[in-house]
């Protein structure tokens, strides 16, 4: 052995000992004076044979800490002094240094180590350390080993078994092999934060000892790493891999096993035996795959490794922050493959962390919201249906977002009509851009901006996916959930062309194929999208073969006359590919593109098929990107956004459904907010009205038939509702499949058909179409006797005139709304009409304001009809503020309850806007809260 | 012309592979090159930029192929068993340049090798080192980093 192989040896050794190191002082710390001896003994053993190898290699910092350290460990032992929170402290920190030096012996003479040196001797010298107490150890001059001049030279790069070295008995019969899978990242036990950005403790030494990633250019260093988030060539110990020796000489069975197999299969050839070669195949086929089996097994490693690492991260941190927080680990047995452990390992650390910095509130604030004082953050590892679920999750104050939204505004990210259309959960995911945080400060230990960015397209990398649940004032959960292995996976081939292509199983959902001749109805047009009725749900349907430009004819011959579908989910959107042909399914080895193809975000890497061939292995998330398959009311949306660029061309989309037999009618796209498909059943009919559950309460459900001289909604049929908003309220139009979109300048016979619900003709894809009046319907059904609110002057209303509301009408008219009048100023056009509709849409009159002057006169005519009024801080003229105090000092409106709406909100504005006399105060951005405001303060307005 | 026994009398000669596309010569310096392979069977990869003619195994290794002629911006003949792959890798991943054929190895000195002349499209002529008279034809040789610079690198 050369001096190199010996220094490599006591490093791996030392690396190995100083592993649980932390958790064991932890368990110290916690048990207090009633210590355990057993793990007090492991500890100082680690101390003790530190201090013995660096003595040998002069590795005097070392040695000199490792004895202070071995010092201080033993008035523990003696009881002297009992293992507080300082002296815990200085232990960490001293086996952090120990550990650092370890991993980099070229720069132990210069590491600097008098602080903790000092703050050692303090503890030991406070306690009349007994002279004789030294003696355990050897002082670095008393230490006998020869030295060896020339030892500072770095171990060599290639890592070879070094198995015999290893002092503990209890581990001699584990040996070391070199993982051979260098391109591998290799990542440091330690993990800090530096600008930000989570990235290994690449201590100076570390590239030392990877003189090849060194050689090559920055770049080639980076092949498995385009974010920073992955991590510099780590040190020694992830290199080395333990497996039993039961393991190995399994290994070695199999072996001998493949190597009889092939002699078989060499007679067998020779012989041209085909019985032999029959056998020979199967043989080869059944060792290959407990070939496989035993070597993903040494791959797998529990999760542990990486879940040890959080007590300590937690209780540095909470106690940094001055947050008491208790960390629960469930799971850590649960073993996946080595690279995914090195994977998950650093996107998890960060999310621990910020669920202490961002997500537990301090004591103070935990108290005040009636919380224990302790928060909880509990890790959990599990398996689940063949993937590995990792959910972490505290009882924190959750995540707001509206201000993930108000930040995201902000940074101009997402524009504002964006973020005024997003659902609660939509603006959580909000998170995962790049250049978000929403901390208002920047501390240190998260929030700079880049991270949750950097989680998500790590665990994209490995094939994870993470969803978020947050309840604000209740807590936030991650759950991330990873296939158990990247380097195999099992994957359905199929045929497009002439090229075939492999789809991971984990993302397919099921199979179908649709008989061309009998199946037809089952796919259909959602403008000009495809998409794929199954059972109740509609999926977007790609065509692979257009997707991709693949133009070579179908080779799948006989099997023309269906349509073969593959139903995938990319973890939140399922959706429906087409293929030419379901070949089989393989287990396959995935190799990576190269750089000129990498941007293909459809393919995730290519694999060698039984053949020879090459098949190309589908991204289904890259496939979504591509297809820009969304959920299909987000399509009508995008309709939506399409009428208004076509309003040149004269151009209007309406949705066309069924009805009665041989019926069909049309409906303004416009008009529709979902469409929804439900059951017969579904139907309820209470006091002679139909409704039916839909989100949170009922939808009335009106036909065409109520009002209008046509047949019911045919009973054969699958019924459709059209959800709308019409006359302050939501309503559902029961209608039949089959429901399409259509665009066309419209030729409308309003003389012929015309009636009560229907307001004329026209011909659409050759057949009579009538276009049913949704405000008409609604209208007369509810004007029956009995049915009209007393006091209400309904009066109808085009649907063109409730769309000119970008106007602003400044005269007091009368109010007609079901719910009486609020005010509303604010300056910017866009806000204005947004707030407007959504307040129109639950009911109210809104009376608008483009200033608080305009405003304050406004308010002054409408006295008795105004209940509220809903201001924006920021105007010209007269701002938020001041109209408040206006409203306020006057006897006439100082009741009147005040919402301030502003995209500013912090502490102090707030504080400003309760001065000025606001009843509550908001972020712009969040629609539901403002309604739920103006309904509950219109109430008690009202009373 | 040039064989080896003028590497006595040069000191700066570089040996270079000669190979044709459509009537041109072209030489590529043969330090870059792994080796030179049948074009084999290719898979195609939809979506690709338009000089990737598909991917190949070759031992267990997936190889990027890339048509020298579309890459290069000149006219190629049809495919024929003459084709060729000349293999090179790039920062750890593996390109085949597909070109009509294959020639010879030629030790080249490197003041025979004349700036490219004026008349040559920029495009193309920011990708030769310079231009080789071999007896009666011009030989382009390719500069060893314009290689790697994709169509889309120049558009950007």
């Amino acid at each position: 052995m050369t001096d190199d192989d010996f220094l490599k040896e006591f490093t791996d050794e030392a690396l190995e000992l100083l592993d649980g190191i932390e958790s064991d002082l932890l368990t110290l710390e916690e048990q207090g004076e009633a210590l355990d001896d057993e793990l007090l003994n492991k500890v100082f053993r680690a101390a003790h044979t530190i201090k013995g190898g660096s003595g040998f290699f002069e590795l005097e910092n070392m040695t000199l800490l490792a004895h202070k350290s071995e010092t201080v460990l033993d008035l523990l032992r003696t009881r002297k002094i009992i293992a507080n929170d300082q002296v815990t402290n200085l232990l960490l920190a001293a086996f952090d240094q120990l550990r650092d030096m370890v991993n980099s012996p070229d720069s132990v003479s210069t590491t600097d180590i008098s602080g903790i040196m000092e703050g050692l001797e303090s503890v030991s010298s406070s306690d009349q350390t007994e002279p004789g107490e030294s003696d355990r150890g050897s002082h670095p001059e008393e230490s006998e080993e020869v030295s060896d001049p020339d030892l500072p030279d770095r171990t060599s790069g290639s890592v070879s078994e070094s198995g015999e070295g290893s002092s503990d008995p209890s581990e001699s019969n584990t040996i070391r092999l070199a993982d051979e899978e260098e391109s591998m990242v290799n990542r440091g036990p330690d993990i800090q934060q530096e600008n930000g950005v989570l990235c290994t403790n690449g201590s100076s030494g570390d590239s030392s000892q990877h003189p090849d990633h060194l050689s090559k250019p920055a770049d080639e260093s980076l092949k498995r790493t385009d974010t920073p988030a992955r991590s510099k060539p780590g040190n020694l110990s992830d290199e080395t891999l333990r497996i039993s020796v039961g393991m190995l000489e399994n290994l070695m069975n199999l072996a001998g096993e493949l190597v009889l197999s092939r002699n078989q299969l060499r007679s067998a050839v020779s012989k041209d035996n085909t019985h032999l070669l029959n056998s020979a195949e199967q043989r080869i086929n059944q060792v290959t795959t407990e070939l496989q089996d035993v070597i993903m097994q040494t791959r797998l490693q529990p999760i542990g490794n990486v879940f040890n690492k959080f007590p300590r991260v937690v209780r540095d941190l909470a106690k940094q922050m001055g947050k008491d927080v208790e960390l629960d680990i469930v799971g850590k047995e649960v073993a996946l493959d080595k690279t995914l452990i090195e994977g998950i390992s650093d996107p998890l650390m960060h999310m621990v962390r910020n669920a202490v910095d961002h997500g537990i509130e301090t004591t103070h604030e935990r108290l005040k919201a009636g919380k224990s004082a302790t928060g909880t953050i509990r890790i959990e590892a599990k398996h689940e249906a063949g993937q590995v679920i990792i959910e972490i999750s505290d009882d924190g104050k959750g995540l707001n977002g509206g201000s993930i939204a108000e930040s995201a505004v902000r940074k101009g990210l997402i524009t504002e009509q964006q973020a005024w259309e997003m659902s609660e959960k939509e603006k959580l995911y909000l998170i995962f851009h790049a250049g978000l945080s929403t901390a208002k400060a920047v501390s240190d230990i998260s929030g700079r901006g880049v991270g949750m960015d950097v989680v998500k397209t790590n665990l994209n990398r490995l094939n994870g996916q993470i969803e978020i649940n947050s309840e604000p004032g209740s807590g936030t959960s991650f759950r991330i959930k990873l296939p158990l292995t990247l380097a195999i996976i099992p994957s359905l081939i199929v045929l497009v062309g002439t090229e075939r292509f492999a789809i991971p199983q984990s993302n397919i959902r099921e199979l179908i194929s649709l008989r061309k001749d009998q199946d037809t109805n089952q796919i259909e047009y959602i403008g000009n999208s495809e998409v794929l009725l199954l059972r109740d749900t509609t999926l977007p349907l790609l065509r692979f073969r257009d997707l991709a430009g693949i133009d070579s004819p179908n080779t799948a011959g006989a099997h023309k006359n269906a349509n073969e579908i593959v139903v995938v989910t990319d973890g939140e959107i399922n959706f429906a590919v087409e293929v030419d042909w379901f070949e089989n399914t393989e287990e396959v080895v995935v190799k990576p593109l190269s750089r000129r193809l990498k941007h293909l975000s459809e393919y995730s890497g290519a694999t060698i098929l039984g053949d020879g061939s090459v098949a190309l292995i589908l991204d289904v998330n890259g496939l979504a990107a591509k297809g820009r398959v969304s959920h299909v009311a987000s399509e009508i949306e995008q309709e939506r956004g399409l009428d208004a660029d076509e309003e040149a061309s004269e151009l209007t989309s309406f949705l066309l459904f069924g009805n009665g037999p041989g019926e069909q009618f049309a409906i303004p796209l416009d008009a529709v907010g979902r469409i929804e498909r439900i059951q017969w059943c579904d139907v309820e009919y209470f006091g002679g009205k139909r409704s039916m559950k839909y989100r949170e309460g009922l939808l009335e459900l009106f036909t065409l038939d109520d009002v209008a001289n046509v047949q019911a909604p045919d009973r054969e049929a699958t019924p459709v509702v059209v959800v709308s908003h019409t006359e302050g309220k939501t309503i559902g139009l029961l209608g039949t499949t089959p429901v399409n979109v259509v665009h066309l300048e419209p030729n409308l016979n309003t003389v012929m058909h015309r009636q009560t619900g229907i307001r004329g003709s026209m011909i659409i894809e050759g057949r009579t179409t009538l276009l049913a009046d949704i405000n008409e319907i609604v209208q007369q059904s509810t004007t029956q006797p009995g049915d009209l609110i007393p006091g209400i002057n309904r009066t109808v209303k085009e649907p063109s005139d409730q769309n000119g509301e970008s106007s602003i009408s400044g005269e007091s008219e009368d109010i007609t709304a079901l719910r009486g009048a609020v005010l509303l100023a604010e300056d910017s056009d866009f806000f204005r009409s947004k707030i407007k509709q959504s307040i129109t849409d639950n009911g109210y009159h809104v009376i608008e304001a483009p200033d608080g002057e305009k405003a304050w006169a406004l308010l002054l005519e409408n006295l008795h009809q105004i209940q509220l009024v809903v201001t924006d801080v920021e105007m010209p003229l007269l701002d938020g503020l001041q109209l408040t105090r206006r409203i306020r000092s006057d006897h006439r409106t100082a009741t009147l309850p005040v919402i301030a709406v502003s995209s500013l909100a912090a502490d102090e504005d707030i504080e400003r806007g309760i001065e000025a006399g606001v009843t509550e105060y908001q972020i712009k951005l969040d629609r539901e809260k403002l309604l739920s405001s103006i309904d509950s303060l219109a109430e008690i307005s009202m009373a | 012309m040039n064989t080896w026994n003028d590497h006595s009398t040069t000191y700066n000669t570089t040996l270079t592979m000669l190979f044709r596309i459509g009537r041109s010569f072209y030489g590529l310096d043969t330090t870059l090159i792994q080796e030179v392979v049948r074009v084999g069977n290719l898979t195609a990869v939809p979506g690709a930029p338009a000089d990737i003619v598909g991917i190949r195994n070759l031992r267990g290794k997936i190889i990027t192929v890339i048509d020298m002629a579309t890459h290069l911006g000149v006219e190629a003949d049809q495919r024929n068993p003459d084709n060729r792959l000349i293999l090179i890798d790039h920062h750890g991943d593996s390109y085949g340049f597909l070109v009509d054929s294959v020639s010879e190895a030629v030790l080249i000195p490197e003041e025979d090798i004349a700036p490219p002349t004026g008349n040559l499209d920029a495009d193309f002529a920011q990708r030769l080192r310079g231009l080789w008279r071999n007896g009666n034809e011009m030989v382009s040789i390719l500069d060893n980093q314009e290689i790697f610079c994709w169509p889309e690198a120049h558009e950007n």
